[in-house]
């Protein structure tokens, strides 16, 4: 059987939770590729479905942007520990094993980033797929009022 | 279709039952020891219920939409309400973490201005002074989508209610005055 091919975003979701995972705390995505599938084949003939869609995306907007708003925490927590460190440095005397924690706790910052990028992203996503199911609805609902 | 897990957080503690939560839950938990700081409580007991009803809402069922419709009108009142309270709390934070930053930065190095700034993050002082900054920043700004995420709902469950409604008002009017 074919594996499935990641999306950019998962990549990047994927790395970050392992960062999370230290703090025993984890992303869960679960469900969210098969609400992306059902919208990309909706047929705005089906008002039910339209309508149970419009749902699920409107809580994966909401769903997406609580994610984002734990994950811009999570950096701005990461970037307090990268200042900490910067703060511990001695020009004089430079020490590898600090060097080593500094670009550790900069490769986090650039992930989180990285990830909060995607999550905007998906939010926008999310809350446009949200509209167009409403117009579908509507539209739908019209023509059976029309037709009833 | 699917909808996202609900409760993706779980907090095991020795000698404490389970705990599972949303991000937003798990957000406000952090932020409720920095509000209480500042004399203020946070409370959301209900808001799962209220996004659970929105989510098993299903076409047609305008009773449920009556009152998914007011629910979430109420919630996008109250967050929006929370939402001012957090933000005063954010920009004094903000103001806080900027005062303490300079006392630490002139303490560590009262000659160069940058090495003081360099070597104020390993103050504690200001370190609390970040973190509670952080965490109410966080946390305003997920409650300001929680006020159009409710607005959103509301606005369908309105829409679904105003269609359904004037169908069955069409169909009998007397059906719907005792229902």
């Amino acid at each position: 059987m074919a594996r499935k091919k990641q999306t950019r975003f998962e990549i990047v979701a994927k790395a970050v939770n392992q960062h999370l995972k230290e703090d025993g705390v984890v992303l869960n995505f679960k469900g969210y590729r098969e609400t992306v599938i059902a919208y990309s084949r909706m047929a705005d003939n089906h008002v039910g479905e339209v309508f149970d869609l419009m749902i699920d995306c409107l809580l994966w907007s909401n769903y997406m942007h609580e994610v984002r708003s734990f994950i811009e925490w999570k950096k701005e927590e990461a970037q307090l520990r990268l200042d900490y460190h910067l703060a511990l440095e001695d020009k004089k005397n430079p020490s590898a094993q600090l060097e080593s924690t500094i670009q550790s706790w900069k490769q986090k910052i650039r992930e989180y980033k990285l990830l909060e990028k995607h999550l905007i992203s998906q939010y926008k996503f999310f809350v446009k797929a949200h509209d167009q199911c409403k117009s579908a609805y509507h539209k739908g609902i019209k023509v059976l009022g029309h037709s009833a | 279709m699917a909808r996202p897990p609900l409760s993706p957080i779980v907090i095991e503690k020795e000698s404490k039952p389970k705990e599972e939560m949303d991000y937003f839950g798990f957000l406000a938990r952090t932020v409720h020891p920095i509000a209480k700081k500042y004399d203020m409580s946070l409370n959301f007991k209900g808001w799962q219920d209220t996004k659970l009803e929105y989510a098993n809402l299903k076409d047609g069922n305008y009773t449920v939409a009556w009152k998914v419709m007011e629910e979430m009108n109420l919630w996008a009142d109250y967050f929006s309400s929370c939402a001012n309270v957090v933000q005063k709390l954010f920009l004094d934070s903000e103001t806080d973490k900027i005062e303490i930053q300079a006392i630490a930065s002139a303490e560590a190095d009262n000659v160069k201005v940058a090495n003081g700034d360099r070597l104020a993050n390993k103050d504690i002082r200001v370190i609390n002074a970040r973190k509670d900054r952080n965490g109410l920043k966080a946390l305003y700004e997920d409650l300001q989508a929680k006020v159009k995420f409710c607005e959103r709902c509301h606005y369908q469950a309105k829409s679904m209610y105003d269609v359904y409604t004037r169908f069955v008002l069409s169909q009998s009017p007397d059906k719907v005055k005792t229902s």
